[in-house]
């Protein structure tokens, strides 16, 4: 078997050779892992959203006034999925509206007597905090002796949860049309190359080499195409979001993902490509 | 060393271009192998190194049995083959040692032996003072010697050559003829096809000669 030393150096020259369509291919490459970045990076926020909203979701069991609470927490602590249980008596709701209000908290003066409600506040336990759990616990608690309405965060969580399938559903999408672009990218150029390079893969095959020798350099134009593809998304990406970052509350720059998923991601498609173009042109 | 037991290699036309071949050249023979175009030679020289499968029949070659030569095998097969093509098939744009070193480099040759090799087989063809010239910029007998030097700087144990004479001058092509009578001499096999019957004839060796894929003379002469 040749050496890593020639196999490289192979490569270097094929590169040379053909850096027009090279250079055009991995900028092109570049773009459509950009685009895809820019989605893994909604992705990724939508579904920090998603587990913020998760982690404030309580359930609120509205009482009569006549309601035997003592026994209505015991009852409910027994349900499965629930956490703890707190009394929220009608003068504590009240004090937490005015809170709520703010500067406008003037306006629960004009009140003659307390509307409020007393209330449970249930917490669930952080795997409890799904859609149908949630519909459980809300059946569970409303049909109990006491319990005027049961209020959860469901709507929030059904609505978060309907556009983060939107979301994944355009991602699965955009990776495989991004796939199947790379990877046709990737094809075409080293097809071009393993054309150009017709002689020597015919004098390399008649000599001896063996056949990881004849398609290593071809692999590694494939894979240097997807890792330079890779690094300059990568690169767009963190600058467009670091401007994003001065207009909009977002997290920090998930660096390690974006460029781990960027350049792993581009490294299999260039492969893949090289080495359909490689058994398209029977190079065995 | 090179065997052939009723070979008959027909192609995808329906056109047999080797009918019911057995032959055997022997460890150290210089076989001539010539007939018209068309008579089957070139198909004869790509059985043994294994660039075409016999449709009927078996080709031994250096102790490998072609057809079931496993793809991992094949190399191993040619490494102890040097072919030289009427066409040269040299690199353009690599020198006369960058053509060289590129066909040792491919098969693993350790960077320390490759200067040496190259040196004296180039030394051997004298043709040392080209290594650094173009293939474009030689004629072609010395093209030809570069083909050859190629085939030779692996030290092949047989030696196919088709057609090396075809596109060279008469001096040139007496030349190449001498060095291959020297290289058989020194113990390579050299099988040779070539259309020149005369040129075979006047060499007093073993001439296998091939009409529409059947073998009908073969002796001395």
């Amino acid at each position: 078997m040749a050496s890593v030393d020639f196999t490289l150096q192979e490569s270097a020259r094929n590169l040379a050779r053909n850096r027009g369509t090279f250079f055009l291919a991995t900028i092109v490459q570049a773009i459509c892992l950009l685009l895809f970045s820019i989605f893994l990076l909604i992705t990724l926020n939508l579904f920090k959203a998603v587990t913020i909203a998760q982690k404030r979701i309580e359930v609120y069991a509205f009482l009569d006034d006549r309601a035997d609470k003592q026994k209505l927490i015991e009852n409910i602590k027994l349900l499965r999925g629930v956490a703890d249980v707190r009394y929220v008596s009608k003068e504590e709701a009240l004090v937490e509206l005015r809170d709520d209000l703010g500067e406008s908290a003037g306006l629960v003066d004009v009140l003659e007597t307390n509307p409020l409600p007393a209330s449970l506040r249930i917490q669930l336990e952080s795997g409890s905090k799904t859609l149908n759990n949630l519909n459980k616990i809300e059946e569970k608690i409303s049909v109990m002796p006491g319990v005027r309405e049961v209020w959860s965060g469901k709507e929030i969580l059904q609505r978060l949860d309907k556009i983060l399938r939107l979301v994944v559903g355009l991602d699965i999408a955009l990776l495989i049309i991004i796939s199947l672009s790379i990877i046709f990218i990737s094809f075409q150029t080293i097809e071009a190359t393993i054309l150009l390079r017709s002689r020597e893969i015919e004098i390399m095959r008649l000599v001896g080499a063996t056949e990881r020798t004849v398609r290593g350099p071809f692999q590694i134009e494939g894979v240097a195409q997807g890792l330079i593809g890779g690094i300059i998304a990568s690169i767009l990406v963190s600058v467009f979001y670091y401007f994003l970052q001065g207009q909009l509350p977002l997290p920090n720059f998930p660096y390690l993902v974006v460029f781990g998923v960027n350049i792993l991601f581009g490294c299999l498609l260039g492969l893949i490509g090289s080495e359909l173009a490689l058994n398209k042109t029977k190079v065995r | 060393m090179i065997e052939f037991i009723g070979v008959t290699k027909t192609y995808g036309n329906n056109w047999t271009a080797l009918n019911q071949i057995n032959l055997k050249i022997e460890k150290g023979e210089f076989v001539f192998v010539t007939g018209p175009t068309g008579a089957g030679k070139t198909t004869l020289l790509r059985l043994i190194y294994r660039e075409e499968l016999p449709t009927v029949g078996v080709v031994n070659v250096l102790g490998y049995n072609v057809a079931s030569l496993r793809p991992n095998d094949i190399p191993n097969l040619r490494r102890q083959i040097g072919i030289v093509f009427q066409d040269f098939k040299l690199l353009n744009e690599r020198t006369v040692y960058e053509n060289l070193e590129f066909a040792l480099r491919v098969i693993g040759t350790p960077r320390a032996v490759i200067k040496k090799k190259i040196a004296d087989t180039l030394d051997r063809l004298a043709i040392w003072h080209k290594k650094d010239h173009y293939p474009f910029e030689l004629s072609g007998g010395e093209q030809q010697k570069v083909s050859l030097a190629r085939a030779l700087v692996k030290d092949p144990t047989i030696l196919l050559a088709d057609e090396p004479t075809g596109n060279i001058d008469p001096e040139g092509a007496a030349e190449i003829l001498t060095i291959f009578k020297e290289l058989n001499y020194q113990g390579t096999t050299v099988v040779m096809a070539t259309h020149n019957t005369e040129l075979a004839q006047n060499s007093r060796k073993r001439r296998i000669a091939l009409e529409k894929g059947k073998i009908f003379f073969d002796g001395v002469g």
